[in-house]
């Protein structure tokens, strides 16, 4: 046996334990360093092979300046200047075409860089972070299998009482730090 | 008990004396192979796995999520430091169900933190992560057949889950066109089941230059042979209407992945086993190809080009398989070719009596299959062979 095989065994073993561990610490430092928005979504709930039940959720703004397009189907980059946070919907304004980098608005208390749908015939503008976009401006929220039916019944029956949290960086990306009912952590 | 039956029935007929008889039973004894032990561990290591996974995906609110994350990571770790010890004593059977059992654990632990992140990446990215991560620990311990089979299941569901994002790639390549959505993509469709399975036998053949690993290399080149069949097959048999423009550039991908796949060939030293893999790729690749070209033909000129189609790359198959004396291939192509005829007898009539006749001159016409395919079987003279 080759002196460098065992060497190359505990590399090639020690590889998916430290790539797990890497995973966990980088989400953990892009919370820590992120502001906290709190957002309302709507949404129904069906399940994912590997992470189990999930919400497909939208998230619920309070548009101040709404993404504009010719279609419903027309998608905008850019990002959501957040006016105003605090109890219910955040109140905000899409800016089309703005990067991390970019200059910031004085009346912006935070920027949330992602993709934009207009209203048109639709019920709401639609808008989801960068980084959440599970497809189409939507996200999926995984949630306990036992606790699911009541979620899908609630998002139906009491819009608002599911919120997320949402941890902001200066440079505008976003991760979920939290699921709220009725303000309080789901499952964290 | 198989074995003693057979004992029993050739000492019966006089092939063998008893003293024969016991030697036979004597050698056997000192080179078993518990093949039903090995597969009930398999399917234990990856029932444990699965079960991880259920758990994960139940995604109990009770636990705190660091307490998960903390059981994840150390049962990752346990497993690894087992491996390792398993490895470093020559524990052959604990060595492979432990590397089955760590495999599906990674997975798990993706999984988790996917759901605790609230990660929105779709599935073939976390796959993708999972084949990344464990491939390499797979390639340097585990050499059963059924780790090398269970890596070949992942590898292709992970190449199927990323369809979308390989016709984008296509696309922007050039290769396919980017006006339609990937399902209406005739050619798409067509290479995204051609390419792994070529892709597998260039995986196989450099998985057998490692000589512990050889018995593995053998199992996946086989396993790559009959997804290359059922690829040609499905891309035969299915009739869309043509979607894409200009076939020269999937052919040109498809005929690299196929030249690819020969000359991977040459990594086994002895000619008379290359040649059975390479007989397949040039009959698949051409079947491959004018299924490719008949899209275009209108109306029931098509559907029977297609019949003849599939009828012939089975004959070829069988004739290939007679020479290299692989009597239960010939036998699948020999089935192949007879339920190809069956459906072509019931395509051919409508109606109701005319189905109740259809299906008696069916019974018929397979019971005149049966017995012909029974004579050719019998011709066919049975020769070691390493592969197809």
């Amino acid at each position: 046996m080759s002196r460098l095989l065992p060497i190359a065994v505990i590399v090639a073993l020690a590889l998916p334990v430290l790539a797990l561990a890497a995973l966990i610490g980088q989400q953990e430092h892009l919370l820590a360093n992120a502001r906290v928005l709190n957002v309302p979504v709507s949404g129904v709930d069906p399940r994912d092979p590997l992470r189990g039940r999930y919400i497909v959720a939208q998230f619920d703004w309070d548009w101040a300046g709404e993404p504009t397009a010719p279609n419903r189907f027309a998608m905008r980059r850019g990002a959501l200047c957040v006016l105003a946070e605090g109890q219910g919907r955040p109140r905000v304004r899409f800016i089309e075409g703005w990067e991390s980098g970019d200059d910031i608005d004085g009346s912006c208390r935070m920027m949330i860089k992602g993709r934009g749908w207009p209203k048109n015939d639709n019920p709401s503008a639609r808008f989801v972070p960068e980084s959440l976009d599970a497809e189409g401006g939507l996200v999926h929220l995984f949630v306990s299998e036992d606790r699911a039916p009541e979620l899908e019944r609630l998002l139906r029956e009491h819009p608002g009482g599911l919120t997320v949290d949402l941890a902001v960086r200066p440079d505008g990306l976003v991760s979920i730090k939290a699921l709220r009912l009725d303000g309080q952590v789901l499952g964290r | 008990v198989i074995r003693e039956l057979f004992i029993r029935r050739w000492q019966a007929a006089g092939l063998i004396d008893g003293a024969t008889a016991e030697r036979i039973r004597t050698w056997e004894a000192a080179h078993r192979r518990p093949l039903w032990l090995w597969a009930v561990a398999g399917m234990g290591a990856l029932a444990i796995g699965l079960g991880v996974m259920a758990v994960v995906g139940a995604n109990w609110e009770n636990i705190p999520a660091w307490v998960k994350l903390a059981v994840s990571l150390g049962l990752n770790t346990l497993c690894a430091v087992a491996l390792y010890v398993f490895w470093r004593h020559r524990r052959a059977w604990a060595r492979e169900v432990t590397a089955l059992l760590l495999f599906s654990l990674v997975l798990s632990g993706i999984a988790l933190i996917g759901q605790v992140y609230q990660l929105q990446s779709p599935l073939w990215r976390a796959l993708l992560l999972w084949l990344v991560l464990c491939t390499p620990f797979l390639a340097l311990v585990a050499r059963s057949q059924l780790a090398g089979a269970l890596w070949a299941v992942a590898a292709v569901t992970t190449w199927f889950a990323a369809e979308v994002p390989l016709h984008h790639l296509f696309a922007a390549a050039g290769i396919v066109s980017s006006q339609n959505r990937y399902l209406e993509a005739d050619y798409f469709m067509r290479l995204l089941v051609y390419l792994p399975a070529c892709g597998t036998i260039v995986v196989a053949m450099a998985r057998r230059l490692w000589p512990h690993a050889r018995d593995q290399g053998d199992s996946l080149l086989k396993l790559a042979a009959a997804g290359l069949m059922v690829a040609v097959s499905l891309s035969v048999v299915f009739d869309d209407q043509p979607h894409d423009d200009g076939w020269l550039r999937p052919v040109v991908v498809a005929a690299g992945a196929t030249l690819l796949a020969a000359a991977s060939q040459w990594l086994e030293r002895d000619a008379s086993a290359r040649r059975p893999v390479l007989t397949l790729l040039g009959i698949s690749f051409a079947a491959w190809l004018a299924g490719l070209l008949i899209v275009d033909i209108d109306g029931r000129a098509n559907d029977v080009a297609r019949a003849l189609l599939f009828i012939l790359y089975w004959a070829a198959i069988g004739g290939m398989a007679a020479r290299a004396g692989q009597r239960s291939l010939f036998g699948v192509a020999f089935t192949m070719v007879g339920l190809r005829l069956l459906v072509v007898y019931f395509e051919a009539i409508g109606g109701l009596t005319a189905t109740g006749l259809g299906l008696i001159g069916g019974g018929v016409l397979c019971l005149a299959l049966a017995t012909a395919g029974w004579r050719l079987t019998r011709g066919v003279s049975r020769r070691p062979a390493r592969a197809v």
